[in-house]
């Protein structure tokens, strides 16, 4: 059964999440397959973290299942012990984290987390420069930040979701995060789902990138193969004009009379190249920009 | 018993510790207090110490309750042990009291009589059996059928003080019915936390 899991998916089928008649995620479906880092990106409010939190069975769905492999998740101590949500932590006054100390959360989840990897936790909290004996409670942002990331690796868990994992770590900090995160990654081939809004910065150790809008997934897909269908045209109106026709096009700028459009074509389709037109590749988060701005 | 509930019960244990000890702690420093400093005939004693010692052990419920619980669910802790958390926590009430109640025995180094003892195990053991009984009917009736059980058991015991208060011309006066007043409101705080963690749990 174990090495079984490992090659197994996590999957849900049309997820519905309603809170009282308001419905925040629309029928989703999706399969993460194991081996695979996702990025999960999508605006404020668009359901990212109810999702998370409905994989790992830790918000209940309206409707539809989790499963992993042929296993149901929900309330089932076997497939969860596979998986692993890293939300961020919020240590208000009333709660159980604010009153415990580094060293004791890492406790904690040492006892929740069977494959628990106290030697890894040990050295990340170095890394860090985490102090054990600090309570959570007079943690800043980053170091909080600091102390999910160490949850999610440390862990070892098959599926392993972490929502914002750099909200609030400066750009060193970020950049060690990757570095260990691909280090782990190659070296466990574990799945991770990671949330973000530094989207640019992150989309490099993204293999697929998922696209949430309004509570509906837009796009899952390999963020090579899409960001080789996403081109930014830019020129004179009538020449950009004719260069996209027939394509689907997105966020429109118009200064003067030049005008500049990202499109995003289907496999097989081509703009009409001229000497009149500027190309330019987009990058991950202006495409997200485009599909999921206020414009569309 | 599955991995995870030994798991959870193992979470449970490090953070009722420092509880513990605090209790421990905190009876021994009272039991001198009272001896030393007040100098208050035994009786009296034992009877703030039993109101003291049903309260305590009531927070560690209530800390899990409010506290714990969105925590043990972000460890990846099924809903289902969670639960069953509760209802330990409910039947420890019974243990911890009895150990505390030892313990002051010891400070105190006064007689207490047997029917003292029995009143209170019977009151302890109430409160912790229906604490259990409470978490097992949420869990397989729900709030309607589970507050009709509960109703007629409080009217049987509310019928029951009475009838003890107009039977009994002494009844605040006697340490058995006071017994029977804090059994009786630990068991209305069974009630109150399990009705309060249910909400709490399906809540998340």
């Amino acid at each position: 059964m174990e090495n079984a899991k490992e090659l197994m998916p996590l999957q849900c089928k049309n997820i519905i999440k309603k809170y009282k008649e308001k419905e925040v995620l629309h029928n989703i479906d999706l399969t993460l397959e194991p081996g695979k880092i996702y990025g999960l990106i999508g605006r404020n409010g668009a359901g990212k973290t109810t999702l998370l939190s409905i994989l790992a069975a830790q918000c209940p769905a309206t409707s539809g299942d989790i499963t992993l492999g042929e296993e149901t998740v929900w309330e089932n101590q076997q497939a969860l012990s596979h998986i692993c949500f890293s939300r961020e932590l919020n240590p208000v006054a009333e709660s159980a984290i604010a009153s415990m100390k580094v060293k004791d959360y890492l406790k904690a989840a040492s006892i929740y987390y069977p494959h628990w990897d106290k030697e890894m936790a040990d050295r990340l909290v170095k890394t860090f420069e985490l102090e054990p004996g600090k309570k959570i409670l007079k943690l800043s942002k980053g170091m909080l930040s600091m102390l999910t990331i160490i949850l999610a690796l440390a862990s070892k868990a098959d599926y392993t979701l972490l929502d914002e994992p750099v909200a609030g770590l400066d750009v060193f900090m970020r950049d060690k995060f990757y570095k260990l995160l691909l280090e782990e990654y190659e070296k466990t081939g574990r799945t991770f789902l990671i949330s973000t809004h530094i989207i640019d910065e992150a989309s490099p150790v993204f293999e697929e990138v998922i696209m949430l809008k309004d509570g509906a997934i837009l796009l899952k897909e390999n963020t090579e193969d899409l960001l080789s269908r996403a081109v930014h045209i830019s020129g004179r109106e009538d020449a950009v004009d004719a260069a996209v026709k027939g394509l689907k096009t997105y966020r429109p700028e118009k200064v003067g009379r030049s005008k500049g459009i990202t499109v995003l074509m289907e496999n097989g389709q081509e703009f009409q190249s001229s000497g009149e037109i500027s190309v330019q590749p987009v990058s991950l988060q202006n495409l997200f920009i485009a599909l999921c701005g206020d414009e569309n | 018993m599955n991995e995870g509930f030994k798991r959870h019960i193992q979470y449970i244990s490090l953070y009722q510790g420092k509880i513990f000890s605090i209790i421990i702690l905190g009876g021994l420093i009272y039991g001198i207090f009272l001896t030393t400093v007040i100098n208050d005939s035994p009786g009296k004693m034992i009877e703030y110490f039993e109101m003291i010692l049903a309260v305590i052990p009531c927070s560690l419920t209530v800390n899990y309750i409010r506290y714990q619980i969105d925590f043990c669910l972000s460890m990846g802790c099924t809903r289902r042990n969670i639960y069953l958390g509760i209802y330990i926590l409910t039947a420890e009430l019974l243990v911890e009291s009895l150990a505390v109640f030892l313990l002051m025995k010891m400070i105190a180094s006064t007689s207490i009589t047997a029917d003292m003892i029995l009143s209170f195990v019977i009151s302890e053991l109430l409160s912790a059996t229906l604490g259990v009984l409470n978490g097992f009917l949420i869990r397989r009736f729900g709030y309607a059928k589970m507050l009709l059980i509960l109703g007629i058991f409080y009217g049987g015991l509310a019928l029951f003080a009475l009838n003890s208060f107009f039977l009994m011309t002494e009844f605040l006066s006697s340490p058995s019915s006071w017994l029977l007043i804090i059994g009786g409101l630990l068991i209305l705080y069974g009630l109150i936390v399990n009705l309060f963690g249910k909400k709490t749990i399906d809540r998340m």
